[in-house]
Parts: structure tokens; sequence; C-alpha cells
């Protein structure tokens, strides 16, 4: 039987997404989950949530997105669900990767870090909402995520 | 999230971070951070020891100081960063246009001093 925690994340103010974020990593700490899998699964929330405070509810101050939080043996799975249009960041290109500094694009970078620290991202739209879904593996019951990808760049 | 002003020489500038370098740190930082170390345009020497977590936003604002010291001829070395704040600098691919530095001796080095 799976560990949940069901989070209601509200556009404002942005001191709720702090609070939502503080909320999930003490779950899964009092779960059991810690090093790499504790990362991933923090930088899956702040980076996923950040998207979607910033594009699918911009300029709705009174919406919210949920997060389900679910824990299990061998997996920690994050399930975003927003009522935005409709948007498949699992279909996003990974960004180019720039020669020097002066080449460098600023932003984009979110998404592939998720993918590189061991996030699998599945997709859906039902019922005017987008729902995506992180994969988290764990290993060895150590509290450990699988091995990360090798970065694929900017 | 914490700035720490450690040297602000003539030709060297030290900082150090600590704490979440996530939106909310970012936003308590950023300004403080690009003050202490863009507008001075000295090589820069970023402590990364005492900082959590480091989402894509935080790395933004490391690039952008970056980028603005570069274009005045200075570089910026990310010093010590604790393991887990180091894979999301490489999975980022943040360590192949500025470079991390294990000590303070090694960060020195890669600015020939």
């Amino acid at each position: 039987m799976p560990a949940r925690l069901q989070l209601r994340v509200p556009a404002e103010p942005p001191a709720a997404f702090s609070e939502a974020s503080g909320q999930l990593r003490g779950h899964l700490e009092v779960h059991g989950v810690a090093g790499r899998t504790l990362y991933a699964a923090d930088l899956a929330f702040e980076e996923l949530g950040t998207n979607i405070l910033t594009h699918a509810l911009a300029g709705r101050p009174a919406a919210a997105f949920d997060v389900q939080v679910n824990v299990e043996t061998d997996r920690v799975r994050l399930v975003f669900e927003d009522d935005g249009p409709a948007f498949d960041p699992s279909a996003a290109s990974p960004p180019q990767r720039p020669a020097s500094l002066a080449e460098a694009r600023i932003g984009g970078l979110g998404l592939e870090m998720v993918r590189n620290a061991g996030g699998r991202l599945d997709y859906s739209r039902a019922g005017g909402k987008n729902r995506l879904e992180v994969t988290i593996h764990r290993d060895g019951g150590a509290g450990t995520g699988g091995p990360p990808a090798a970065p694929s760049g900017f | 999230m914490e700035l720490q002003i450690l040297e602000h020489g003539d030709t060297l500038t030290r900082v150090a971070l600590a704490g979440r370098l996530d939106s909310a740190g970012v936003g308590q930082v950023e300004l403080k951070f690009s003050a202490a170390t863009a507008t001075r345009r000295k090589d820069t020497i970023v402590d990364l020891s005492g900082v959590t977590f480091l989402s894509s936003l935080g790395i933004r604002m490391l690039l952008t100081v970056a980028r603005t010291l570069h274009r005045a001829e200075a570089r910026m070395i990310l010093l010590a960063p604790p393991e887990a704040v180091l894979e999301s600098i490489r999975h980022a691919a943040l360590d192949q246009l500025i470079p991390v530095a294990a000590d303070r001796a090694a960060a020195q080095e890669l600015l020939g001093r």
C-alpha cells in the first residue's frame, strides 16, 4: 500500500509553493525516502510546479494545481494535474548544448534536469486537465535513486 | 537563502551561498548576488559548499552572472558544491561552461593565481 500525500497548491501567495515543497520533503523523509531519490522528487516538484505556475496558471491568482505523491517500495510517483491549456512537457525537445558562455541560452533547463536525475515523464490530457506523472525508481532499499542519465545538454 | 561576501579585493571577488537555491531562494538572493559579483567585473569564486538544493532557476542565476563576467573578461569558478548539487550542475551541463573546483587552492589555480 503506497504512502500517499495529496497537495493542492494555490497560484497565490508564492509562499504556498514553498510550503507545499516542505510538506513533500517531510512526507518523503518520514517514509524512508532519502539521497538521490529524495533530491530527484524535490527537483521534479520544484521544476514542474514552477512550470505550471508560470505557464498553465499564469494570470489566474485564484487557480491552483494538484499533486499526488505516492511512495512505493520500488519507486516514488508524483502526479501533477492542472486545468491550464494543453501542454505535454514530455514531448519537449532537449535544449541545445552551447559551445560557450556567450552562446548559452538562459532557461529551458528544468525538464532536462528532472529527466537526467532519473525522472520518467508520462503525460495525458483528460477532462480539460493536464496530467503529468513523474516516476522515480528507488534502488536496493537504500533510499537512493537509480543511476542518473548522462546529461544531454542545455 | 543566504549570501556572504568573503572578499571584495582589487582583482578577486569571493562570495558564499548557503541554503536552497530554488525559486524562493533565488528570489531572496538574486539581486544581492548580482550586485556582489557581476557589477564588480572581477574574477569571482562562488562557494557553494552550503547550498543544499539547486534548481534550474539557481542555475540560471549563476549562468547570468558568469555571462556578464565573461563579457567583462572576468571568470567565475564554482567552489566545493556538495555531491547532490554537483550532480545537478552536471545534469544541466553547467560544469562545461563554468569550471567547478573541489577546493580553494584548485579554484585559485583555475584562475591562474
